[in-house]
């Protein structure tokens, strides 16, 4: 009986939920400073925590080759603190940098030689030293470096740690602090836009390759995602992952690292969100009087022009690694402001959400696959990619479990979703939408991302409303202009030893 | 020759300048203190006041604080059914229980109505298994709280178990399992717990050995013991009535297991599995993990204990080890310790790292150091303060969010803790002096009872491993749980 009553108030309850989560108010202050850094504040009282959120409007889309990987090698940087932070005498560690930049430089020109052919023959055994005595001046800086200072004065008056999180479209920092941190926050968050101090170049650059060793190279997944993303693009920068290729790591100068700094961290590129336990009038006479004074930026570059070529026929790989066997199948899709961005994000719940999904019925529940996870990822700001990543089940080969994803895909083309399945995934990406905003970090990334995105903090109403709007129609119409063998890059990672008789 | 000493010499540099300039203070982080210096305005939360614990019936607490600024209603239930209380059980019981309760659905709800109800109505319900607790955790809009209470009292009640879905999901774990230890990070802790622990249930906490023994009359015999409600609590956070919830809980959860005295589980003996533990594998990183079991035997001990972690290695970028190891050297992008002392049975001592092949010796040598250091009481009074202060005032870090609030109290309740140990958590941190803090580290930091896993191109530093231990091979498809018993060969 309990049972009739909750089936018959499906529909009703449903559409009163769209409405309470269409009318769901946060109460959101935004302004902007002369320089043109934007501000949004959300006041919360439940907790007396404080999460900040700067996002600066920088990814790995806006490299270049021969310096991929820098952004996330500036976020990085962004931690060697200031000509205050972390040093007994900034003017004492100049010199020492300013011989460290040489010593690499004369490393760089030996490589070069290299690649031509014309190294003087003891050229491994020169960039060995050049590097040795670059860790001796290191060494010797460190003297009057105080290691991690801004960690440690954070941590000391109750910060949680210092986070930060680059991607594709853009940097993240992110802290959450007890409320009578707010002036201390203000103070090294405003230091290291204006005037951060790129110390210890050379060991960090050994740390993000130490971070490549364990995220890609030693991961089988992400080496096989890596080759796929290569593989998938041509020409915009998405091919590569956030990352960066180790070469390019290898080679980055300090000097490459501050003039990317200068092109993309100014106030006038980048969106600053509190949420928590503060006074507005307080919060922003504090944002004003520290961050106020940062000079803007003439931002040449702000986005990439180079757009991805027109794809013409189906692209495969296969990677060899040590693993179970598995597979990438990727379309490429639109931005996140195109109006069907939403009938991706209802495909991909769909298909892989929970135990209702086509993927856990026909794929998982049969022992097809032994995992089955869709993906829109982080490529927002220009067209993205729309992935399946599927793991084989025992005995399983990638050929019969690449038919039986395709297989779904092309169902979602020939036959209409039910309206009881278009609802519950509507519903669940709503939900997820309502525990975002009430997460206070993750309300922080909403609003910053509206704001970069659609000019508008509270952009989760549009999408609330365009998510309102798809119908069963627009899940097929959107399938059969994507999901087509022309967009498709299928990559497949295959054990060593079976590599030769699926070849 | 001339390219080691200079690797020799820089090393030698660093270590001095760790030593003169860990006392040293820059003027930035003195004005970090200066402007953060105000008192902050908290109070520790006070029940009756500022959240609510009422009971059920059959004596299932419910600790409930309203905010209704998202229309979204929020349960934690925490249950008393973890792996270590499998005493009498086959291994993996407690694991799989909790997984055929997420798969299975109850009486009068299969599973897939389940899903497509929390679809529907914009929820969530996910279901693990700790060392200790199982934890259920579900949303759902705040027009739906009924729904939700319904769904969860239903399965804590009355779970509909099938020897089909029990197939299931030991198929799944094991295939999860096999997935998992592709990192080799993850194989590389997989193998550390199973020395460490042996055969206790922590030994076998992530692999997948013994779940095809676990069969349906376990796992229902498991259920019968543990979730009833005598190990049961409900944290209850978002837009809700506290006395409708209440009111519709008792409408449903009726048939459950029976109240019965709770069993703690007995703390197992120390054990030391002293060593070197290498696995091979063709990789250009190593994954380490050394450490040793403990046990915080008195809470005057855990804060001591809590304020070693923290210096060691346990609040990542202020720590000692990241400063070290990644900072200062390079040699790590992440590189931590874990000492946890919320446990039901033994807690232990765990430093991990990830290098590359080459600088596997010189992080290890970098991390006893470091340990050496504590135990040897040659750490300053300026970084000791700096521990101190960061223990006082991030208490208040554990208060977050509303959910966070009421789990601190929940938790004392779990572990037995009288509610001064939250009162008095920061005065107990000020008060702990350096001399206290090298006896803890020599009580619990003895590198000679460590250890150490080594999971990577091991080939190369096999020789230079040697001087942390009797060198060990371990096989990578066989169990260490079971060679445990029979000590594997030394070489």
């Amino acid at each position: 009986m309990k049972r009739q009553v909750l089936i018959a108030g499906l529909i009703a309850v449903s559409l009163a939920m769209a409405a309470a989560a269409d009318i769901i108010n946060i109460p959101v202050k935004t302004f902007s400073l002369e320089n043109g850094l934007e501000v949004i504040l959300v006041p919360r009282h439940d907790t007396p925590i404080v999460h900040s959120l700067i996002r600066y409007k920088v990814g790995s889309a806006n490299e270049t080759n021969g310096i991929t990987g820098i952004s996330h090698m500036l976020e990085h940087m962004m931690f060697k603190g200031t000509k205050e932070i972390q040093t007994l005498n900034f003017e004492l560690e100049l010199p020492l940098m300013e011989k460290q930049d040489e010593l690499f430089n004369e490393v760089l020109r030996l490589r070069r030689l290299k690649v031509l052919g014309r190294a003087p023959s003891d050229a491994d055994a020169r960039i060995e030293v050049l590097l040795l005595k670059i860790k001796g001046l290191s060494a010797s800086q460190k003297l009057v470096t105080v290691q991690n200072d801004l960690d440690v004065a954070t941590f000391q008056v109750g910060f949680a740690r210092l986070g930060a999180d680059t991607s594709f479209d853009r940097t993240h920092y992110m802290e959450y602090f007890p409320s009578n941190c707010l002036e201390a926050w203000a103070y090294f968050e405003s230091a290291r836009m204006r005037d951060p101090f790129f110390r210890e170049f050379h060991s960090e650059r050994d740390v993000v390759l130490e971070e490549r060793r364990q995220t890609t190279e030693t991961q089988p997944e992400a080496v096989l995602f890596e080759n796929f993303l290569a593989a998938a693009y041509t020409a915009h920068p998405y091919q590569w992952d956030v990352i960066g290729w180790r070469a390019d790591l290898e080679n980055l100068t300090r000097q490459d690292v501050a003039d990317y700094h200068r092109l993309y961290y100014a106030p006038n590129n980048a969106i600053l969100v509190l949420v928590g336990d503060f006074q507005t009038d307080q919060a922003e006479g504090l944002i004003r009087k520290y961050f106020g004074k940062i000079p803007r930026q003439d931002i040449t570059k702000p986005v990439t022009l180079t757009a991805e070529t027109v794809q013409l026929g189906e692209r495969r790989l296969t990677v060899s690694q040590d693993a179970t066997p598995r597979l990438i199948i990727g379309f490429h899709r639109c931005p996140v402001t195109h109006p069907d961005y939403p009938v991706f994000e209802m495909i991909d719940t769909l298909l892989s959400q929970g135990r209702t999904s086509a993927f856990y019925k026909e794929l998982i529940r049969p022992g097809l696959a032994a995992d089955v996870r869709t993906g829109i990822w982080e490529m927002k700001r220009y067209p993205g990619l729309f992935t399946v990543t599927a793991v084989a089940g025992d005995g399983v080969e990638l050929p019969q479990l690449e038919a039986a994803v395709l297989d779904q895909l092309h169902k979602l083309k020939e036959q209409p979703v039910s309206r009881r399945e278009l609802e519950e995934s509507r519903s669940f990406l709503t939900g997820r939408l309502l525990r975002q905003l009430r997460d206070g970090e993750a309300l922080a990334v909403l609003l910053a991302e509206g704001r970069d995105f659609f000019n508008d903090p509270t952009a989760f109403n549009l999408y609330l409303s365009r998510l309102q709007s798809v119908d069963t129609g627009d899940i097929q119409r959107v399938a059969r202009a994507w999901f087509t063998p022309d967009n498709r890059t299928v990559a497949w990672l295959v054990p060593p030893a079976k590599e030769r008789s699926v070849k | 020759m001339i390219a080691r000493v200079l690797i020799t010499v820089a090393a030698g540099l660093a270590l001095v300048s760790s030593l003169s300039a860990d006392e040293a203070v820059s003027r930035g982080s003195r004005t970090i203190a200066r402007l953060a210096a105000a008192p902050l305005h908290w109070k520790l939360p006070v029940e009756g006041q500022d959240y609510q614990v009422l009971r059920s019936k059959a004596g299932v607490p419910f600790y409930c604080r309203s905010d209704r600024s998202i229309p979204l209603l929020s349960i934690r239930a925490v249950v008393r059914a973890g792996a270590v209380f499998e005493a009498g059980y086959p291994p993996q019981v407690a694991r799989v229980t909790a997984r055929m309760l997420r798969e299975c659905g109850s009486e009068g709800m299969t599973v897939e109505k389940l899903d497509s109800l929390l679809n529907y109505y914009a929820g969530n319900l996910d279901i693990e298994c700790g060392p200790d607790l199982a934890t259920i955790r579900a949303t759902i809009h705040s027009n739906q709280a009924d729904t939700l209470i319904e769904i969860i009292a239903r399965l804590l009640a009355r779970p509909a178990f099938t020897q089909e879905r029990l197939d299931y999901v030991i198929q799944r774990i094991r295939t999860e399992e096999d997935t998992a230890a592709e990192d080799p990070f993850y194989l590389c802790g997989r193998k550390f717990q199973q020395l460490l622990y042996a055969n206790h249930p922590y030994g076998y906490l992530r692999s997948a050995d013994g779940v095809d023994k676990v069969t349906l009359t376990e796992v229902q015999r498991y259920f019968v013991s543990c979730y009833g409600p005598t190990g049961l609590a409900l944290i209850v956070t978002g837009d809700f009535d506290a006395s409708r919830v209440l009111k519709k809980w008792e409408e449903f959860y009726t048939g459950h297991p029976p109240a019965r005295e709770l069993t703690m589980p007995s703390v197992p003996e120390r054990h030391d599995r002293p060593g070197v533990f290498l696995l091979q594998k063709n990789i250009n990183q190593s994954s380490i993990y050394f450490g040793c079991q403990s046990v915080a035997e008195d809470l005057s001990d855990i804060h001591r204990v809590h304020l070693l972690n923290h210096m060691v290695g346990g609040s990542s970028f202020a720590s000692r080890f990241t400063q070290q190891v990644r900072d200062r050297e390079g040699l790590a992008y992440r590189v931590d310790s874990i000492f946890d002392t919320d446990v039901l049975g033994r807690s232990a001592f765990v430093a991990r790292c990830r290098t590359k092949t080459d600088t596997t010796i010189r992080a290890l040598d970098a991390m006893l150091w470091i340990i050496g250091l504590f135990r040897d009481g040659k750490i300053g009074e300026t970084e000791f303060m700096a521990g101190v202060s960061g223990l006082k005032n991030g208490f208040v870090k554990r208060f977050a969010t509303v959910e966070d609030v009421l789990a601190n109290f929940l938790m004392l309740n779990i572990l037995n803790r009288p509610c001064s140990y939250l009162e008095d958590y920061q005065a107990r941190a000020g008060s702990i002096t350096r001399t206290q803090l090298q006896e803890t580290a020599r009580k619990y930091l003895d590198p000679a009872r460590m250890t150490f896993v080594v999971v990577g191109d091991v080939r190369e530093i096999e020789s230079g491993l040697k001087k942390f231990g009797t060198i060990y091979r371990l096989n990578e498809t066989v169990p260490a749980s079971r060679p445990e018993r029979q000590p594997p060969p030394e070489r």
